[in-house]
């Protein structure tokens, strides 16, 4: 019987490992761009809505929430923020838009989001937005895994051991999340916008496509197929981009000129 | 409207990038069982697609 609760509190573990580190990336993505205290906010926010409605309701929760319309409400909106980051830095990176200083761009972004109202009390919205549906839906897919896990195991306690599994993980993988930051906070900005612009495109497209039915070879490992063709693709456009740039045309017929 | 407006620019900003992943979701989702195990290749594909056209048609 131990051997029994102990094997579903290793398997919860590692699912759930895998679901937080999701989490962990988009919280990390939206912390990096959109600012720390926002991302970490939103990321608090959604953890207290999941625990208030596992203390509420309990197991029934997840009968109550129905987790693809979440997957593929979340998915979409990732998508759309992802595309439209992925947008601004391949044309950033082709030479297409200025790359500007940094102190520059976080007037402009403090300035625009002044005028749209998205910053409120020294919140950014699409930071706190993102941080908070990513950690949301991936949160309910813990749950449903140590439901999932305890309920196979049919053993009394499995499911406080499920749980254990959940929160070790929990734990371990917000450790590599803090341990990461500093090394984050060094990366060129404008590199930083692209890699969050793919992986939150890639996420979106996964969880979207997964809510709506979409079969993805190999599961959750498909999110680095996802991804591997999201940065080759982009690269291609960088360097198509840039060919065309009217700085590289200018370039050109000066050449032929001389 | 304005609340409206907040909201277009705060989640995309770019009609087609909007129309565009509308589309492929969509489509996705119709054509997820006739398509069998391509659907998972050709969603992907599609979100590629949006990204150019909207490259090309809207370079800003």
């Amino acid at each position: 019987m131990l051997a029994t609760v102990l094997t579903a509190a290793l398997v919860a573990f590692l699912a759930s490992s895998v679901e937080m580190v999701e989490a962990l990336t988009i919280v990390l993505a939206a912390g990096v761009s959109r600012g720390w205290r926002s991302a970490l906010l939103g990321a608090a926010s959604a953890v207290v809505i999941l625990l208030i409605l596992v203390v509420v309701f309990g197991v029934q929760i997840l009968a109550l929430v129905p987790i693809d319309v979440l997957r593929v409400v979340v998915g979409s909106f990732l998508l759309l923020f992802g595309l439209k980051w992925l947008k601004k830095a391949i044309l950033r990176q082709s030479g297409r838009k200025a790359l500007h200083a940094e102190d520059q761009i976080y007037a402009h972004q403090v300035a625009a989001l002044s005028r749209q109202g998205g910053r409120r009390g020294g919140i950014d919205a699409e930071g706190f937005a993102t941080a908070f549906n990513g950690t949301l839906l991936e949160g309910l897919e813990v749950a449903l895994i140590i439901v999932a896990v305890a309920s196979g195991t049919a053993v009394r306690g499995s499911l406080g051991w499920a749980a254990l599994g959940a929160v070790a993980a929990f734990v371990i993988v917000g450790a590599i999340g803090v341990a990461l930051r500093a090394p984050l906070a060094r990366v060129p900005e404008n590199l930083l916008k692209f890699v969050v612009g793919l992986m939150l495109t890639t996420f979106g497209t996964f969880w979207a496509g997964e809510g709506l039915g979409v079969r993805w070879p190999g599961g959750e490992a498909y999110v680095l197929a996802i991804l591997a063709a999201l940065i080759v693709y982009s690269l291609v456009l960088v360097a198509a981009l840039r060919s065309r740039s009217p700085a590289q045309a200018q370039a050109r017929k000066a050449g032929s000129v001389s | 409207m304005n609340a409206l407006r907040w909201v277009y620019n705060f989640v995309v900003g770019d009609v087609y990038l909007l129309i565009g992943a509308g589309i492929v979701l969509v489509l996705g989702w119709l054509l997820h069982t006739a398509l069998g195990p391509l659907d998972g290749v050709l969603v992907p594909l599609g979100v590629l697609a949006v990204l150019t056209v909207s490259l090309v048609r809207r370079p800003e």
